[in-house]
């Protein structure tokens, strides 16, 4: 028996079989360091982000999309410090000197940043030098392709596409996909082969679309039309926006001063960053005239037939109110076309304070207009408890309360659509990751706040106010419209500032049936006239006559 | 008797041993065939992944494509791109300061059948002169 063990081949065989054993324990039953060590040799795993929803207008087009991005980075085992000037020569400004200094030394770990999001063009002319330890990633970089149109709205987001503003941030379940992770082999150099992307590839979370009620060539035309006024009048701010009156759409929203979420570096400025048409509260002075009148004969406070006498300025418990003049006898409508603060603070002070207060509530002001944006301010109303002294005849005139030019102008819509108070809405429909519709924007009557018939009335005085009142320098042969002037003074620490004015026009048309309601602000103008009928409506103007051309 | 019975022995296990050879033999062939088809068929598969894996990028790269393409769209159609082009190089303007001149045509005063017949025939050619102008007008 034991001779077989003198044999050289039975020992032969006896190691073999030792070895393969050996071997099976290791393959099947390996220690885990082992498969550790392997895996972070063989094996690495990248974060790969996924494409953001597109934002599209009501036309179609996309105003907020990605792109693919190429994202660099070195492995600092395989790295060598000599080629770091490499990187600079091509890579210039996106590599900043203590980076080069950075890259130029021995470091840890295994990862760094080179640059992020660069043009793929850019990295491949990098990747063509072939540097040792250095490697891309693909990724998606969120652009603008319309530039600064619409920024304030749009919002932005940061370099890891999570939504920092606007849309962006308020919409980010639906516009949000997670980053992908991806499992790549590593070859003899270091560099990851993408070997895992059929079988095992994690299924990912389709981004959804947003798709919005802003009509992009009004859009374009508000924003040139008020940048120019901008140019002109050198306010210290400046909104405008335009709704379609009857159910509460935003057609264009235009802030300024503005940015280009396409460069960061134009968001440095956090005035930039505010929505004047949602987060800016101001007093909007006469333009909220249309508004107070409508209360006053909805509730019978006022005759269609009264007679008022202007003086030029009246006094009122403790205050004064004053005119630009003394406009002698004005008819009731007349103190809309004439904008005629001593009339409209005679009426101001019939007002009950605890009705008007909850008649104003109703009217949307000092609460969210529930707009799909993030950042929306409630405005300021005075409680019952303050309409005491001069407060009722300031508010008549549209100062004594604040509020933004979104309230104003949803206020406006219903004194002209029939006295629905509807609600504003931005987002036309929400698409998720499957395509199936999770929300879609329309009209919401909130209140009804006057009746028809007080409604065409007022109606008709505001186009008198463009025919033959303040605002003729908004009428156009064009087309019908009504509007109304305001010039509003500007208070700080409890008192109004002499020569601070916000200079506004609201204008609407057709006038029969308006399907258009625009507001235009400038807020502090510097040079060139103060009057809301002087610089804002031509402004309004000017914005007409380019839509009506262009929306051919 | 005894050597035949040997011989029929011997004869007898030579054919069961020859049997066992061979089944081994052609056991090994199977698994050494079915190995080697197994290994083959593993090429063949790696073979094909790899194809799929790159026609998976040519399918994703096209789909980079597209989606610059769409940005470079998005932005060619932008309105304000579209107003810039058409007011800066293609010269529109608006409507209020285009100029439209009228040039009214003069009335032959005298009825042609009161005239002579060459004053007729004059007549005419002046006519007809005045549509080859208002055509060329036109055409302008």
């Amino acid at each position: 028996m034991f001779r077989v063990f003198k044999d050289v081949w039975t020992w032969l065989f006896l190691v073999i079989v030792i070895l393969a054993a050996r071997l099976a324990v290791i393959q099947l039953w390996p220690d885990p360091r082992t498969v550790s060590q392997a895996s972070s040799q063989y094996w690495t795993q990248v974060s790969i982000s996924t494409s953001r929803g597109v934002i599209r207008d009501n036309r179609g087009a996309a105003l907020a999309m990605s792109v693919p991005a190429t994202s660099l980075f070195i492995d600092p085992q395989y790295w060598d410090p000599a080629n770091a000037p490499e990187l600079k020569a091509v890579l210039k400004n996106l590599v900043s000197a203590s980076d080069l200094a950075k890259f130029s030394k021995p470091m840890k770990g295994r990862f760094v940043w080179v640059a992020r999001k660069i043009s793929p063009d850019l990295a491949a002319r990098l990747l063509s030098k072939k540097l040792d330890g250095l490697y891309a990633l693909k990724e998606r970089k969120r652009v603008y392709p319309q530039g600064p149109l619409l920024a304030q709205v749009l919002g932005f987001c940061d370099i890891d596409d999570e939504g920092l503003a606007g849309l962006e941030q308020s919409w980010q379940d639906i516009l949000y996909s997670p980053p992908q992770a991806k499992i790549l082999a590593r070859d003899a150099s270091g560099q990851g082969i993408d070997l895992m992307s059929l079988q095992r590839a994690p299924k990912t979370m389709k981004p959804g679309e947003l798709v919005l009620t802003i009509d992009p060539i009004l859009q374009m035309v508000v924003e040139k039309r008020l940048k120019e006024a901008t140019d002109e009048y050198k306010p210290k701010w400046a909104a405008a926006v335009c709704l379609d009156p009857r159910d509460g759409a935003v057609l264009a929203s235009a802030s300024w001063p503005t940015f280009d979420p396409n460069k960061r570096h134009t968001l440095k400025n956090p005035l930039v960053r505010l929505n004047n048409v949602i987060g800016r509260v101001y007093e909007p002075g006469s333009t909220l005239k249309p508004v107070i009148m409508s209360i006053a004969k909805e509730q019978g406070l006022v005759r269609e037939n009264e007679y008022f006498h202007c003086g030029g300025r009246i006094k009122v418990a403790d205050g004064v109110v004053t005119d630009i003049k003394a406009h002698g006898g004005q008819h009731l409508a007349d103190l809309v076309v004439n904008s005629c603060n001593v009339g409209m603070a005679q009426i101001g002070i019939r007002f009950r304070p605890r009705f008007s207060y909850d008649n104003l509530k109703q009217w949307g002001f000092s609460s969210l207009s529930g707009i799909e944006l993030p950042g929306e301010e409630e405005g300021l109303v005075s409680t019952p408890e303050q309409w005491r002294g001069v407060v009722p005849a300031n508010i008549a005139i549209g100062q004594g309360i604040g509020m933004t030019p979104l309230q104003l102008i949803t206020a406006l819509s219903a004194v002209i659509n029939g006295g629905r108070c509807v609600r504003p809405y931005i987002v036309k429909e929400a698409k998720d990751g499957e395509g199936k519709i999770v929300y879609r924007g329309g009209e919401f009557v909130k209140n009804v706040v006057i009746s028809k018939k007080t409604s065409d009335w007022v109606r008709t005085v505001m186009r008198r106010v463009v025919t033959e009142g303040t605002g003729k320098a908004a009428n156009s042969p064009k087309v019908s419209v009504g509007g109304k002037t305001g010039t509003a003074q500007v208070a700080e620490h409890g008192k109004y500032v002499k020569g601070r004015f916000v200079a506004s026009f609201v204008g609407f048309w057709p006038v029969e049936n308006p399907d258009h309601i625009w507001l235009v602000v400038l807020g502090e103008p510097s040079q060139k006239g103060h009057l809301g009928g002087a610089i804002a409506a031509p402004a309004f103007r000017a914005m007409l006559e380019d839509y009506l051309v262009l929306a051919q | 008797m005894r050597a035949m019975s040997a011989t029929s022995k011997v004869r007898k296990k030579t054919p069961r041993k020859n049997r066992v050879h061979s089944a081994f033999a052609a056991i090994a062939v199977l698994v050494g065939m079915m190995t080697m088809g197994l290994a083959g068929l593993r090429l063949l598969n790696m073979n094909l992944e790899q194809r799929l894996t790159r026609l998976n990028e040519t399918i994703e790269n096209y789909q980079e494509i597209e989606l610059d393409l769409k940005n470079n769209m998005a932005s060619l159609l932008s309105p304000a791109r579209v107003y810039s082009v058409a007011s800066a190089k293609m010269g529109m303007v608006s409507e209020a300061s285009v100029t439209v001149v009228s040039v009214a045509v003069p009335k032959p005063s005298v009825s042609m059948a009161s005239l002579p017949v060459k004053a007729r025939k004059g007549l005419g050619e002046l006519a007809l002169s005045m549509i080859f102008r208002k055509e060329a007008h036109a055409q302008d």
